[in-house]
């Protein structure tokens, strides 16, 4: 993920969105620490509170290096820190990863978890997201869902990129669409090449 | 030629008595996918199997094996080791003394039962697992999320406890790449 970062760099914002937990302690534990690093087997149990929610956050930036150095925390995924959200002195909340633009944001469980509600994204879920300049409606989709090769996207682009300037050129933000959101998993391994490339193909000739 | 009418007859009953026989194990295997006529498990055998099955699943035992397969991080997951249990579970009752077929085919009611019993079974009580409503192309809903503590150079105004979603859409036609994740 951060090797497609860096290799996108600027032509791509990052927003890391903390869900709940998929496998807490008191809930589902299966004590993995298959994408934990040296670090062990994650024992988390499921954050209810903003505060909560934002330690482990806060924790999970710093572990996986999402953020810059000086934005780091005490927390830690062991659980050992989990709970204590007064400690986190993650000093900001944006960063960047070569050149990238990166957020970290958490889904409030104290408000009703809207980005669950609204994105489906348990237990882990991709998104591109992308508000067009050029009028006509969403960029690049071809209508039924599909998506399209690298191709497909770069035609669609020359041809938008004519179609404006023959309008004058103006560009005016359209409201943000989904480009891309992969399958929802339940159990297994996210499969991270298509949304690269629809990320990739997003990013190309964004102007 | 009357003989021959008597012999069709005698066939045709011989047919409807094979295909009433057929739907009868057929209502059965949906009851219970078992595949044999005697062996649907009772309700309040599955309700014990899954109860059976709760407790294998958090036991310090399987925890550490979950452990272990996850961290060697190859092609096993902790998947295969709850597939290993549920199989155990149904031969502690009874199950699979017949064959691999036998045992297959009682895992599969076990797992059949867990969504009618989710105050037994955690792991569907707690699966929010979803397709949700939103497609490619659609309008990204208004969604506020609660960033980390602001930075004191954070381009996003101090003092507000959320961001709309929307607004960290680059206006510019860049994309925004959304992971959404926990640790676990």
């Amino acid at each position: 993920m951060l090797a497609l970062a860096r290799e996108l760099g600027t032509r791509a914002d990052w927003l890391f969105v903390y869900i709940a937990e998929a496998h807490a302690t008191d809930e589902w534990p299966i004590a993995s620490s298959r994408f934990n690093g040296a670090r062990g087997a994650v024992h988390l149990a499921q954050t209810r509170t903003l505060a909560s929610r934002r330690a482990a956050a806060a924790a999970f930036a710093r572990d996986f290096g999402l953020l810059s150095e000086s934005s780091s925390s005490s927390s830690s995924s062991n659980g050992s820190g989990s709970s204590n959200s007064s400690s986190t002195t993650m000093s900001g909340s944006s960063s960047s990863s070569g050149g990238a633009a990166v957020t970290v944001c958490v889904d409030d469980p104290e408000r009703g978890e809207p980005f669950a509600e609204a994105f489906a994204p348990w237990p882990v879920r991709l998104f591109v997201l992308q508000k067009g300049k050029r009028g006509g409606g969403p960029r690049r989709g071809n209508g039924d869902g599909a998506s399209l090769n690298d191709d497909e996207c770069a035609a669609t682009d020359a041809a938008a990129t004519r179609a404006a300037a023959g309008a004058g050129g103006a560009a005016v933000a359209e409201p943000a669409r989904v480009r891309f959101l992969s399958a929802p998993r339940n159990g297994g391994f996210i499969d991270l090449e298509p949304f690269a490339d629809a990320l990739r193909c997003a990013a190309a000739d964004p102007l | 030629m009357a003989e021959a009418v008597a012999t069709l007859e005698a066939q045709l009953a011989s047919l409807q008595h094979q295909l009433a026989e057929s739907k009868a194990r057929a209502r059965s295997s949906r009851a219970c996918p078992l595949g044999r006529d005697d062996a649907a498990i009772p309700e309040a055998t599955l309700v014990a199997m899954l109860q059976h099955e709760a407790q294998s699943r958090l036991n310090p035992a399987t925890q550490q094996q979950y452990s272990e397969v996850e961290a060697a991080n190859g092609d096993t997951s902790w998947m295969e080791v709850t597939e290993g249990l549920q199989r155990a579970t149904v031969r502690a009752f009874g199950f699979g003394g017949s064959g691999d077929l036998e045992e297959a085919e009682a895992v599969a009611a076990l797992r059949l039962a867990a969504p009618r019993y989710p105050e037994v079974a955690f792991w569907v009580r707690h699966n929010r697992a979803r397709r949700g409503e939103l497609t490619r192309n659609a309008r990204v809903p208004a969604v506020a999320l609660a960033p980390l503590q602001w930075a004191p150079d954070s381009i996003y105004p101090s003092g507000k406890d959320t961001v709309a979603l929307e607004d960290l859409v680059p206006l510019d036609a860049r994309p925004l790449a959304v992971v959404a994740l926990s640790y676990s």
